[in-house]
């Protein structure tokens, strides 16, 4: 009789985490791809978790190409998890694969790169238009109004590097005596990236500025700058804080980069899908906005970021 | 040369104009005047100088891979080799390791992906293409898996000379590449290894049959690309000044094309060293010469897509007569 109850006793023991866990929301987050970009995105993604009681987990396509992403999302929703939050390969190419995670249940959001034409219910993210403004306006003041300016960007069928730099062509224009000598494409290669900075070196004698509008950008035209001697001599600015910008950043080579609010991306994230899951209603984009970071706060940036949601 | 190089007895000019390169260094020739013509900085010191540090990077790769595809086989992770190697060597440069054992460590770490590579397709017999589509993804997986898509950017002062120096007013990169070429010439034209090599190309079932040990060589083929890979990517450590954790990516196809437009051939027996140097100056030759013309960005793909199959019809044409 008491092996009976204590039996009983054990099952339900062992299944009540089971029965818990099922009360406990799952929300993915599905990057782009493996890369340190989206580290900051989960560390808000977990804390924000953490907050309200949710579960998280991340699945990274093995490479940066849509199949791979659909096939991550098609696995999610065999698995049943409450909420995706995806950071969109492609715009068209996912709306098949969202209108089916949609279809059974699961809440859609996209956060750092939008799939406006899919049913995901909201953008969280730069805006990235307003983003090359801002930064254009700042490059502007640092030219003091007047140079050439050339600019690297890292794929030219990218809508959200070409959002950047029409934002920041467009700030740009507001200065006539600036020219901007054209856009490079350094199709999202370090290697290439030097190859062509080292081209437009050759190419425009008189260039006074480079910036770029993807992360590898930046540094590597801060490799060829400093290889040269040319380091602070031409202005050099870019998005993205990878380590080797920050560095740079830190020698006096690259004058600032764009920090786009990744943990806040996050972390808006779970609060979104959080809400969507109780049925509320959400709003289509919510710019998450930019920080820019420069000698002055290279260090503390990352801090002040996180302390907006450190309660 | 095929194996069937035949004996001397020609002035050294009319056996230039009829060596199988002669054509692609014509045409490399033609595009570099055109291109000079039109762009005249393209000829200035500064930007020779960095166009034959670019062909040296991609030049090293596509020697390693040649002595694969002339047994009629091909080496698809030698892009994630590159990777791999350098960010072993770098890895081991940041922990204060003197940077000469550090290459060392990184070319071993190449090699041993090669040697993998070598036996699953001459001893298990997988088809390269598998065996070395599967190294491709476990190579670059690795690289991503131990550094989590971060560089490593403490590499030491002293190891920056390797891709940043010069020597006799050439980069160190190219005199580097100018010995491998050398060195590959020489096995591929003079020592038996070499014969076989191209034997084996030309018809691999009568080489085995005449008492050849088929396996070994091709085994010792792959550690060869491996090792010419971990070189380039080791290098570009040095480029870099830090070891990037994509680097390569995307090599195994300029490696190729580099190869394939110097005249070798895809199914084996034939293909040449200078081939391979001339095809990989003809891709970085176009690459400057696009941005230095200022041709619109849009098209620099598509442009490089034309020519590098306009070079390989032409060196096919030219082998016909």
């Amino acid at each position: 009789m008491k092996t009976k109850l204590v039996r009983a006793l054990l099952l339900v023991a062992a299944l009540a985490p089971v029965v818990a866990n099922a009360a406990e929301k799952t929300f993915v987050m599905v990057p782009k791809g493996v890369h340190p970009y989206y580290e900051p995105c989960y560390e808000g993604f977990k804390a924000a978790a953490q907050k309200y009681g949710v579960k998280v987990d991340k699945v990274d396509p093995q490479k940066f190409e849509l199949p791979l992403q659909v096939k991550v999302i098609e696995d999610l929703i065999a698995q049943h998890v409450d909420g995706i939050a995806i950071s969109a390969l492609d715009d068209a190419g996912l709306v098949p694969v969202i209108a089916d995670a949609t279809k059974a249940g699961i809440k859609v959001i996209t956060f750092d790169a939008p799939a406006p034409s899919s049913a995901a219910l909201e953008y969280i993210g730069t805006d990235n238009e307003s983003a090359g403004v801002a930064a254009g306006k700042k490059m502007a003041e640092l030219m003091k109004g007047k140079g050439n300016i050339v600019i690297l960007q890292g794929g030219l069928g990218a809508t959200n590097l070409n959002l950047r730099t029409k934002g920041f062509k467009a700030a740009l224009a507001k200065s006539p005596g600036i020219k901007v000598l054209e856009v490079v494409d350094e199709q999202g290669d370090f290697n290439i990236s030097m190859n062509k900075t080292e081209a437009v070196l050759q190419t425009y004698p008189d260039v006074t500025a480079i910036f770029s509008v993807s992360a590898e950008g930046a540094p590597a035209a801060a490799q060829v700058l400093k290889q040269q001697g040319k380091a602070g001599k031409i202005l050099l600015a870019g998005f993205d804080d990878l380590k080797d910008t920050l560095e740079g950043i830190r020698d006096g080579t690259v004058a600032f980069c764009l920090v786009q609010k990744t943990f806040k991306m996050g972390w808006l994230s779970v609060e979104a899908l959080l809400d969507a899951t109780k049925g509320k209603k959400l709003p289509k984009v919510t710019d998450t906005g930019v920080l820019f970071v420069t000698k002055d706060n290279v260090g503390s940036y990352m801090d002040e970021m996180k302390k907006e949601f450190a309660k | 040369m095929d194996a069937t190089a035949s004996a001397g007895g020609r002035s050294l000019g009319a056996s230039l104009l009829r060596t199988k390169e002669s054509a692609i260094l014509l045409a490399l020739l033609i595009m570099m005047v055109v291109i000079g013509v039109i762009a005249p900085r393209f000829i200035s010191g500064t930007n020779l100088f960095q166009v034959s540090r670019q062909v040296a990077f991609v030049a090293i790769v596509a020697l390693g891979e040649l002595f694969v595809i002339l047994t009629g086989g091909i080496d698809l992770s030698v892009g994630s080799i590159m990777g791999w190697s350098g960010v072993a060597a770098a890895w081991a440069m940041s922990l204060g390791v003197n940077p000469a054992l550090a290459v060392l460590f990184g070319i071993l770490a190449g090699v041993a992906m090669g040697a993998i590579n070598g036996s699953l397709i001459a001893f298990v017999k997988v088809p390269p293409f598998i065996a070395t589509l599967g190294m491709l993804q476990f190579a670059h997986g690795n690289v991503l898996g131990l550094t989590k898509g971060w560089p490593i950017t403490a590499i030491p002062k002293s190891f920056l000379w390797v891709a940043q120096g010069d020597f006799l007013f050439v980069p160190v990169p190219v005199w580097i590449g100018l010995v491998i070429a050398v060195i590959a010439h020489v096995v591929l034209t003079y020592t038996a290894f070499g014969r076989r090599t191209y034997a084996i190309g030309g018809n691999e079932q009568a080489t085995f049959l005449s008492g050849i040990d088929v396996d070994r060589i091709k085994f010792a083929l792959y550690m060869i690309s491996s090792a010419c890979a971990a070189v380039s990517g080791i290098i570009l450590v040095s480029r870099f000044s830090s070891a990037q954790p994509d680097t390569g990516t995307g090599w195994e196809l300029d490696a190729i094309a580099a190869a394939v437009i110097g005249g070798t051939s895809l199914a084996g027996g034939s293909g040449s060293v200078l081939g391979v140097v001339i095809g990989a100056c003809i891709m970085a030759v176009l690459r400057n010469g696009l941005v230095l013309m200022r041709v619109s960005p849009y098209w620099h793909i598509s442009i490089i897509g034309v020519v590098i199959v306009l070079a390989a019809v032409l060196d096919v044409k030219t082998k016909r007569t």
